[in-house]
């Protein structure tokens, strides 16, 4: 079952759309659900979305213009639950520490985290965290700019295998990272 | 250049002076033809005409192509043949051919009936001498289609002599020229192994292997793959020297067919009797017959015929295992499993294999793929049979998903998976299913019998059985040259506008599946001419209910449970689903009988009689029907004959050979009719050009009504229905289908013919006699009553078909005359004639 992961997409206000490369893979009929972080931000983006797969889900981030999209999620995939979570509210953003917090508080094996804009996928305590990065590329208070990358995830019952796309000096990568729930 | 193997080309040359007829002198007349290619044989040969046979060969002919049977590669007959045709036999050749071929006749002394009419058709026939006179010969030929025949020789001690081919007194005509060819020319061109081209023929020809010449047309022995699995040769035991039933063997075995069809058989020793010395010749015979309707193993004779299994059952061990291990090989090979792979993958970021990748090598997409294909074959295999619920277990379905799709990944190139095979596939499981479930409550079956009908290896075996059969229905599965809606707006929009061009017309492009539908189609004009006429004239395409007909073996059309029984005939009648042209002919024949027996007959009723599903109910009288089409002569039924062709075949057999003359007489002339798609049937004043040409049912039925009202209201003509019930009894209803079918509206129409003609010649003899007492009474008003007898006699000439009808020359010699007259008159012929 694959799940697509991304976020932080700031169309149109700081980028005006998905590079090429990445519209190029995205094509419907072969992902089964997607997670997303927040911060799309405006609707056009959301029935982009929706247009290669039906099952969406969206978390509020702080750029978005939609208000009633939710702070926090839990979504059941195969034997995983999995959290989502813009990560603008934990402060300090991207820590490790806050984000524990954040996982323990949800009860998630695999909490998934934006904001940043940096791509992150580590193991902590037998639990997985996630930062898909910026799929755009947008930039951020902190970076002017930021690879584009998103996070494909295959799971298969208990087994999960991450594929990281990143795009660097136009041409894009594919990375491959496994994991096992204890 | 392939192509150029399997033909010769010939070039005729005549002798340069024709100009005095010396009747000693027997080179005169010879005729040369120069064989051009392949260059190997390059050489002039000579045949020889019969003068006393047939006619004059005037013609040049150029590029006649040979069609040995043999794949000439190098070693070659190009060879001028010479060969002399026959004077008093037959016609001229008047014809100017190219590019047509000469194909050898299967069988190959031409004495029966001729089984590849197919090929024949429109082509020169190759025939051997003996068993029958020549006359008989180029009838069958002539029956075939043939354009032509070349006769040679059987006698290889005669090297420079060439027959006069002579007519056998039976003052019997044919229609069609004749040559005669010596032995060693023309055996060079028959003999040996063959394979010819897909390319030439609309069929493709079968693998012969024999040397010599046998009279029968025998099925051929199994594909060189499977003659090496057998030990012993099987040529030998299995082919008899003559016909069916002749040597003393068979004849026993026959016998105790019958005895064993009366008693109940027990499965057991059923399956000993068909299968421990499978006899493929009898039991062919007995299927094609119809002694063997039903058998308890119709699908193990359904893997014998297409080859799954040998014909010798001890083998049968080893064949069942190996073929089971191919398709478990099969099976693993196709599942695709990127979970797998990715294990042996090395983290090299170019070449990896990820989901999104639209590389399509790349595993993952031929994952994706193969789960599209998955899902389109599960939506067809759920909705197979919706009423058995055999179909509906869960354990079924993904077994036809496995079949299915194993088979297409595995033929991906040539058959791709195409809605309509899950349907054979049905069949083929159910089948087989049905046999296991008998096979396995019954107490006493053999290893052999269990094992064949293991029912955890349905899988394999059906797919074995369902390989074979779309291997031969591949041609009916293709698509068309893609397209066929882009061609229709290219012609459109482009140069090849024709005005009033009917729409349907030649718009699909050609492909194999339409050029054979289209092809059996015209054959249906031999047998049933005036279906074959309407069918033409409302715009019909064969293609409309063909396609379907041919994709599914005709698994929709006739009732379920007779479904294998028609398969067995398909499979065991020949190896390329020959049979399949005959049944889709008589089935039209039927499905135009069941039309014309209903009252509205027009467009739309053919249109939906034909598409409707199961019409027929019964479909063993068609399955009877379609094997006397293709020259059998079955053992009438031994209860009271249903179908009144059975009974008029038996009485029609002393008589065969005259009934033969007259009925190819008049097929032939039928034929040289030209068919002129007559106006729609509605019309109010039909356009009867000419009597005899009536081509359908509309005019036959127009004529008929005006005739009886004509002669309702004549009083002069009250004696002539008395006469015309009379006339059937009279003049023996022959029509060309006589042999065959008993079609109603046929006879019918016939019988309209010959009312009209005698009405006709009643008509003239009271006009005779009106004129000649006119004449003696010297009324006053002589010149209108003479103008009412000169309309009287104009219209006995159109029926007797000498006049065309002219309805303004009739009506100005109406208004002739006084106008109390004229309106009286006027009244009653409007009435007549709309």
């Amino acid at each position: 079952m694959l799940v697509l992961v991304l976020g932080d997409l700031h169309i149109p206000y700081r980028v005006s759309g998905l590079p090429h490369e990445f519209r190029k893979l995205l094509t419907p009929g072969r992902i089964q659900h997607i997670l997303c972080t927040g911060n799309l931000c405006t609707k056009e983006t959301v029935d982009y979305l929706k247009t290669l797969t039906a099952d969406v889900h969206i978390v509020r981030g702080d750029f978005d213009d939609n208000p009633n999209f939710v702070d926090q999620k839990v979504v059941t995939v195969g034997q995983f639950r999995i959290g989502l979570c813009h990560g603008h509210q934990i402060v300090p953003w991207g820590d490790i520490e806050s984000l524990s917090m954040l996982q323990r508080q949800m009860d998630v094996d695999i909490l998934i985290t934006g904001h940043t804009h940096k791509f992150e996928a580590f193991e902590r305590d037998n639990k997985f965290f996630i930062n898909p990065g910026s799929a755009t590329g947008a930039f951020n208070s902190l970076n002017s700019s930021t690879t584009p990358s998103f996070v494909l995830m295959d799971i298969q019952q208990a087994s999960l295998t991450l594929y990281v796309y990143q795009l660097i000096n136009e041409k894009f990568t594919v990375e491959r990272l496994e994991y096992r729930k204890a | 250049m392939l192509f150029i193997d399997f033909y010769l080309i010939i070039t005729i040359l005549l002798p340069l002076t024709i100009h005095s007829v010396d009747q000693n002198d027997d080179h005169y007349q010879d005729i040369y033809f120069e064989v051009v290619e392949p260059s190997d044989i390059n050489y002039t040969f000579r045949c020889r005409p019969s003068k006393q046979l047939s006619t004059n060969f005037n013609q040049f002919y150029e590029n006649i192509y040979l069609i040995p049977a043999k794949p000439l590669r190098g070693s070659d007959i190009n060879y001028t043949f010479r060969c002399r045709p026959s004077k008093q036999l037959s016609t001229n050749f008047n014809q100017f051919y190219e590019n047509i071929y000469l194909i050898p006749a299967k069988p190959l002394r031409g004495c029966s009936r001729l089984q590849n009419d197919f090929e024949l058709n429109r082509n020169i026939a190759l025939i051997e001498r003996g068993d029958c006179s020549f006359v008989t010969k180029i009838e069958f030929a002539q029956q075939s289609g043939a354009l032509g025949v070349m006769i040679m020789d059987n006698d290889s001690t005669a090297h420079a002599y060439f027959v006069q081919m002579i007519d056998d007194m039976t003052k019997r005509k044919v229609l069609i020229p004749a040559m005669f060819l010596q032995y060693k020319d023309g055996h060079l061109n028959s003999k040996s192994e063959c394979i010819l081209s897909d390319k030439l023929a609309l069929d493709s020809f079968k693998v012969l292997k024999h040397a010599t010449l046998r009279p029968q047309r025998l099925p051929p022995p199994p594909p060189p793959s499977q003659s090496q699995l057998s030990t012993q040769p099987i040529d030998q035991t299995t082919i008899p020297s003559e016909f069916e039933t002749s040597p003393s063997s068979t004849q026993t075995s026959i016998k105790s067919i019958d005895n064993m069809n009366t008693m109940e058989l027990s499965l057991l020793s059923e399956f000993k009797y068909l299968f421990d010395n499978f006899n493929y010749e009898l039991i062919r015979e007995e299927i094609l017959n119809r002694k063997m309707i039903q058998c308890n193993f119709t699908t193990i004779l359904w893997r014998i015929f297409l080859h799954c299994l040998p014909r010798d059952s001890n083998q049968w061990n080893d064949v069942l295992d190996t073929s089971r291990n191919n398709y478990e090989k099969l099976v693993n090979q196709y599942k695709t499993d990127p979970y797998k792979m990715n294990n042996n993958n090395n983290q090299d970021t170019e070449n990896l294999n990820h989901p999104l990748s639209r590389d399509e090598n790349s595993l993952w997409s031929q994952y994706f793929s193969d789960e599209e294909l998955k899902a389109t074959i599960t939506t067809d295999v759920r909705r197979t049979c919706p009423d058995i619920s055999f179909f509906r277990n869960p354990r079924m379905i993904d077994l036809q998903l496995r079949i299915l799709f194993t088979h297409s990944r595995h033929l991906r190139k040539t058959t791709p998976y195409r809605q309509g095979m899950h349907e054979i596939l049905g069949i083929v499981v159910y089948a087989i299913h049905l046999e296991s479930l008998k096979v396995n409550e019954y107490q006493e079956s053999n290893e052999l019998m269990k094992k064949l009908y293991d029912l955890q290896y349905l899988e394999h075996d059906a797919y074995a059985i369902f390989e074979k059969i779309i291997a031969h229905l591949r041609q009916f599965y293709s698509l068309s040259t893609n397209n066929s809606s882009t061609y229709k707006v290219n012609v459109r929009n482009g140069t090849k506008q024709i005005p009033f061009q009917r729409l349907n017309d030649v718009h699909i492009p050609p492909n194999d599946t339409v050029t054979r539908m289209n092809s059996i189609f015209e054959r249906l004009r031999h047998y049933d001419h005036l279906l074959h006429c309407k069918l033409e004239e409302l715009n019909i395409e064969p293609t409309v209910y063909g396609i379907r007909w041919l994709r599914l073996l005709f698994g929709r059309e006739i009732p379920f449970e007779s479904i294998p029984s028609l398969w067995t005939v398909i499979f065991c009648y020949d190896e390329h689903f020959g049979f399949v042209d005959y049944f889709f002919i008589a089935l039209l024949i039927q499905v135009g009988q069941i039309i014309g027996n209903q009252e509205d007959i027009g467009h739309c009723s053919y249109l939906q009689s034909l598409m409707k599903q199961n019409v027929i109910t019964d479909a063993e009288p068609v399955i009877r029907k379609a094997l006397t089409l293709t020259g059998r002569q079955l053992p009438p039924l031994p209860e009271q004959p249903i179908i009144l062709s059975i009974g008029k075949k038996d009485e029609n057999r002393p008589n065969q050979i005259e009934n033969d003359r007259e009925n190819t007489v008049r097929a032939k002339e039928l034929q040289r009719i030209p068919i002129v798609p007559g106006p729609k049937p509605r019309l109010n004043r039909p356009n009867i050009t000419d009597i005899q040409q009536l081509t359908t049912f509309s005019q036959a039925n127009h004529t008929m009504d005006s005739l009886k009202r004509s002669s309702s209201s004549n009083s002069p003509l009250t004696s002539s229905s008395q006469i015309a019930k009379s006339i059937p009894s009279n003049i023996s209803v022959h029509s060309e289908l006589d042999l065959w079918s008993g079609k109603t509206t046929r006879q019918r129409y016939d019988d309209n013919v010959r009312l009209q003609n005698c009405c006709a010649q009643y008509m003239n003899k009271f006009i005779e006699r009106l004129q000649k007492q006119i004449c003696d009474l010297e009324a006053p008003n002589e010149d209108e009553l003479h103008i009412q007898l000169s309309g009287l006699k104009q219209i006995a000439n159109i029926l007797e078909g000498k006049l065309t009808f002219d309805s303004e020359s009739l009506q100005a010699l109406l208004d002739y005359g006084c106008k109390e007259k004229k309106i009286e008159t006027n009244n009653s012929d409007t009435s007549e004639l709309s």
